[in-house]
C-alpha cells in the first residue's frame, strides 16, 4: 500500500479552463489532510486521452488509472477510496459511450493505445514546471551527447540521415536546413524556434511548450551547436499566455542547471535564449515576416533569396525551425537516426501529430506514424463522427491546405500523397466535417481569414484574396452568376503564382480543392439556389421562398 | 494624460535600450498599463527611442494586439477558428452580439465590455470558445453565455466598490508600497483590480 503514487493533474489550458487548478489544490490539500506520504500531486500536460472536453482529467500513476471531470467536491472521496485504500472510483472513470464498458486505464482507450508518441513522448508524464522531472525521463541528455561526443558535422550528419524534415508546413529537411546555417561564414548567426502558430484549427504547438517545454528548449540549444548561433530566439504567439510562461520557467531552469549560458556542460560552447512575444499576425508565421517582428518592424515578409541562413535577423545567417521539428531532435540524437528513420513512410520519417478537431467524437492531439491512414484516425482513434452523421471531408493544412473528400479514406496521411491530392499536411490542423458541413461556406470561412490576415504588400493576394472572398460570399448568398467558377479559377490561379509569400500562394488551395470535389455543391448553390448542406441560411430549405437577389 | 499614468509609462521606457528594436516590447508594455494607446503614449514611445512616429504608427496599427481607443473593462472574445466555425461558433457570435447590443471590435457605451473575434486560441478541443478577460469557457451556447455576462457584472459592481475605496486614498500606481498600505487600511488588497487603476479611477 505503500508504494509510491504520483497523481497529475492536468494544467494544460482546456483544463485549466474548467477548473483543473481548483483540483489541483483541494487534491494537495487533502493528500495532506490524510497524511498519505506516499502520494506526490504534480500538475501536467495533456494525458493524450482525446476526451479534453470532459475535463478537468486526473491520472494516477504508476497504474494509469484515469478520471474525467473531477470536481474539487469529488477529491476527498478520490483521495480516502483510491489513494489510500486502493479503490478506485467508478463515478468518475470513463465509460466508452459505444460499449458501455468502463476503462479505468488511459493506455488501454483506443484514442491513446492506437498512437505512437514520440513529440509528446513526455506529455502528461512530467511536471513541465520541473526541470529535475524532465532530466529523470532522459532530458538533457541528448544534449550532453551532442555537446561532448560529437562534432557539429556528426549532429548534422545524425539528422541528415534521420530523414527528419520541418513540421512547421513546407516539409524542408532539417539536417540539409542546418548544413546551410552551417556553411555559412559569419561572426554571429542566430536560431530561431517558430512557435506562432496562427493556423485556425491548430493547437500541437501550444500543448507541446505547455506540456514539454524543456525538450523544445533542448532541441534549440542542440540546432545552435550545430549551426555555430550563441543566440537563440523563441517567437511565441501572445495568444498563448500559459506557454509563454511555461517556457519562460524553463529557460530559466535551464540556465540555474547550466544548460544555458557560459561555457555549457564544460564542451566551451556558450548559448543563450530570449523570448520573443508575437502581437497577433498570422502572417508572422511566414520566416521573413517573423524576423521583421523580431526586429520591431511590421511583420511583412520579403523577398527570397537572400534567404533567411544567408541573411536573416538583423542581417545575419539565420535558422528557423518549429516547434515539434525542435523537440523531435533530442529525440533523434539520442536514440539515433536509424531508429527514428525505422519509423513513417518511404519519404516523411518519423510521427505527425495531428490537431484532430471538428465534427469527430474524440477530439485532441493524435501522434502517428507518418503514413498512418485517414479513417484509423479518424475512426479508429478519433471514434468516428458523433450524432450517426456521415463523414463528409476532412481539411487539412489550415488555410494553406485543403479538403480531402471522403471517398480517399486509405489516404497515407504524409507530404508527398496529401499535396498529391491537393491539399497539404501543412502544421497538423485536421478538422472533421460531415455531411452538414457546406463546402462553399468553408472555401469561403478560409478566403475571410486569409483576406482579413493579408499583410497587403503584394497585389496578388492583397486583391486576389478580396475578389475571392466577395465571389464566395456571392454564392453563398444565392447570388452566385454562372461565370463566378471560371473566374474563381482565373483568379486562384494568379494568386498562387504570383504571391509574394506563403500566404498567398496556399491560400487558393481551400477553393481549388473544393471546387475539384465539390464542384456540384457550387452548381447546386448557383443554378439551382439550395445549398445541399442546408447550411448557407438563405438558401435553407426554410428561407429559399424569400431569397431577394 | 494623467499624471500618475505618465509617471509609469516613463518608468517602463527607462527599462528599455533606446533603440527601434525595442519598439513592440516597449507598446506591449505601455498597453498593459493604458489599457490602449493614446496618441500621446505613441508620441512619448517615439520621442523616447528615437524612431518617427509614422513609424511607431505603423507598428501599433499592423498588429491586432495593439488598440489605439480606450476598451471596455471586459475583453469579450469569440473565436471563428475552423473548429469553431464548423461547430456552430458563428451562431455563438451572433448571440453574443445581440446580447452586447455591439459588432466585433466596438466597445459597449458604458465601457463594460469590447468584443472582438479570434481565429483559434489553440483550445479547438472544447469547440466553440469564448473567452471573457482571457478564460476560456469551451461549448459555448447562447445561454451559456448569458449566464457569463452576468456572473461577470456582478464581479463588475464588487470591482467598482473597490474603485471607489481607491479614490477616497488617492491610491496612486498599483505595486507601489503606497498602493499596498492604502490598500491594506481600506481592508482589502485586490491585486488584480491593479491594472484597472487608470479606467478605474476615471469611471467612478
Ligand atoms: C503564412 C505563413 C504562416 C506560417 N506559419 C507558421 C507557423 O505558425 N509555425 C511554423 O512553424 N511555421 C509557419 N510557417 C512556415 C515557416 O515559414 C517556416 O517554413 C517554418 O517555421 C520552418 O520550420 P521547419 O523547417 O521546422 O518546418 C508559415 C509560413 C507561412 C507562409
Ligand atoms: S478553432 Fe476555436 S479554439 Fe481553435
Amino acid at each position: 500500500m505503500n508504494q509510491p503514487i504520483t497523481v497529475f493533474v492536468c494544467a494544460e489550458t482546456p483544463c485549466l479552463s474548467m477548473g483543473s487548478d481548483d483540483v489541483f489544490e483541494a487534491l494537495k490539500a487533502e493528500v495532506a489532510r490524510q497524511k498519505l506520504t506516499n502520494v506526490n500531486i504534480e500538475i501536467s500536460g495533456c494525458h493524450g486521452h482525446g476526451l479534453c472536453n470532459h475535463g478537468p482529467s486526473v491520472v494516477v500513476e504508476p497504474e494509469g488509472v484515469f478520471y474525467l471531470g473531477v470536481r474539487p467536491e469529488d477529491v476527498p472521496e478520490l483521495v480516502g477510496s483510491h489513494l489510500r485504500d486502493g479503490r478506485p472510483v467508478e463515478r468518475l472513470l470513463y465509460q466508452e459511450k459505444a460499449t458501455g464498458k468502463i476503462i479505468p486505464h488511459y493506455r488501454e482507450i483506443n484514442f491513446y493505445k492506437k498512437q505512437q508518441r514520440l513529440i509528446l513522448r513526455n506529455c502528461g508524464r512530467i511536471n513541465p514546471e520541473k526541470i529535475d522531472q524532465y532530466i529523470n525521463v532522459g532530458g538533457y541528455r541528448a544534449l550532453a551527447k551532442a555537446l561532448l561526443e560529437m562534432t557539429p558535422i556528426q549532429v548534422i550528419e545524425e539528422v541528415k540521415r534521420s530523414g527528419l524534415r520541418g513540421r512547421g508546413g513546407a516539409g524542408f529537411p532539417t539536417g540539409r536546413k542546418w548544413e546551410f546555417g552551417y556553411n555559412v561564414l559569419s561572426d554571429k548567426k542566430y536560431v530561431i524556434c517558430n512557435a506562432d502558430e496562427g493556423d485556425p484549427g491548430a493547437f500541437m504547438d501550444r500543448s507541446v511548450l505547455e506540456a514539454d517545454p524543456h525538450a523544445v528548449v533542448e532541441g534549440l540549444i542542440i540546432a545552435g551547436y550545430a549551426i555555430g548561433a550563441n543566440d537563440g530566439y523563441v517567437y511565441l504567439r501572445a495568444e498563448y499566455p500559459l506557454a509563454v510562461k511555461r517556457v519562460s520557467i524553463a529557460l530559466e531552469q535551464a540556465r540555474e542547471k547550466g544548460f544555458l549560458g557560459m561555457d555549457i556542460l564544460g564542451s566551451g560552447f556558450n548559448f543563450n535564449i530570449h523570448m520573443k512575444e508575437g502581437a497577433g499576425a498570422f502572417v508572422c508565421g511566414e520566416e521573413t515576416a517573423l524576423i521583421a517582428s523580431i526586429e520591431s518592424l511590421r511583420g511583412m515578409p520579403r523577398p527570397r533569396p537572400p534567404y533567411p541562413a544567408q541573411s536573416g535577423l538583423f542581417g545575419k545567417p539565420t535558422t528557423i525551425n518549429n516547434v515539434k521539428t525542435l523537440a523531435s531532435v533530442p529525440a533523434v540524437i539520442d536514440r539515433g537516426a536509424d531508429w527514428f528513420a525505422g519509423i513513417g513512410s518511404e519519404k516523411s520519417k518519423g510521427t505527425t501529430v495531428l490537431a484532430l478537431s471538428g465534427k469527430i467524437v474524440n477530439s485532441g492531439l493524435v501522434e502517428v506514424p507518418m503514413g498512418t491512414s485517414l479513417s484509423t484516425i479518424i475512426f479508429d482513434i478519433g471514434g468516428g463522427i458523433p450524432d450517426g452523421r456521415r463523414l463528409k471531408a476532412v481539411q487539412t493544412g489550415g488555410p494553406s491546405g485543403g479538403c480531402i473528400p471522403a471517398r480517399f479514406p486509405d489516404t497515407p496521411v504524409d507530404y508527398e500523397t496529401l499535396s498529391l491530392l491537393g491539399s497539404i499536411l501543412g502544421s497538423g490542423g485536421m478538422v472533421v466535417m460531415d455531411d452538414t458541413t457546406c463546402m462553399v461556406e468553408v472555401a469561403r470561412y478560409f478566403l475571410s481569414f486569409t483576406q482579413a490576415e493579408s499583410c497587403g504588400k503584394c497585389v496578388p493576394c492583397r486583391l486576389g484574396t478580396k475578389q475571392m472572398l466577395e465571389i464566395l460570399t456571392r454564392i453563398t448568398r444565392g447570388r452566385g452568376k454562372e461565370s463566378d467558377i471560371d473566374t474563381l479559377y482565373d483568379i486562384a490561379r494568379t494568386v498562387k503564382e504570383c504571391s509574394l509569400c506563403g500566404l498567398g500562394q496556399t491560400c487558393p488551395n481551400p477553393v481549388l480543392s473544393t471546387l475539384s470535389y465539390f464542384r456540384d455543391e457550387y452548381e447546386a448553390h448557383i443554378k439551382k439556389k439550395n445549398c445541399p448542406a442546408n447550411q448557407c441560411r438563405p438558401l435553407s430549405r426554410k428561407a429559399s421562398a424569400t431569397v431577394k437577389s | 494624460m494623467e499624471d500618475i499614468v505618465a509617471l509609469r509609462l516613463e518608468e517602463t521606457l527607462r527599462r528599455y535600450p533606446k533603440s527601434r528594436s525595442s519598439l513592440i516590447p516597449v507598446i506591449q508594455d505601455a498597453q498593459s498599463i493604458l489599457g490602449y494607446l493614446p496618441r500621446e503614449a505613441l508620441l512619448k514611445v517615439a520621442d523616447y527611442l528615437g524612431v518617427p512616429a509614422s513609424a511607431v504608427y505603423g507598428v501599433a496599427t499592423f498588429y491586432a494586439q495593439f488598440h489605439l481607443t480606450p476598451r471596455g473593462r471586459h475583453q469579450v472574445k469569440v473565436c471563428q477558428g475552423t473548429a469553431c466555425h464548423v461547430r456552430g461558433g458563428r451562431s455563438v457570435l451572433e448571440a453574443v452580439k445581440t446580447e452586447l447590443g455591439i459588432g466585433p471590435g466596438e466597445t459597449t457605451a458604458d465601457r463594460k465590455f469590447t468584443l472582438e473575434r479570434v481565429a483559434c486560441v489553440g483550445s479547438c478541443s472544447l469547440a466553440p470558445v469564448v473567452l471573457v478577460d482571457d478564460r476560456i469557457h469551451g461549448s459555448m451556447t447562447p445561454e451559456k453565455f448569458r449566464k457569463l455576462t452576468q456572473v461577470s457584472a456582478a464581479k463588475e459592481r464588487a470591482r467598482h466598490r473597490v474603485f471607489r475605496i481607491r479614490m477616497v486614498f488617492k491610491i496612486p500606481a498599483a505595486d507601489t508600497p503606497l498602493f499596498k498600505k492604502n490598500a491594506a487600511c481600506a481592508g482589502k488588497v485586490i491585486p488584480e483590480t491593479a491594472p484597472y487603476s487608470f479606467t478605474g479611477l476615471r469611471q467612478v
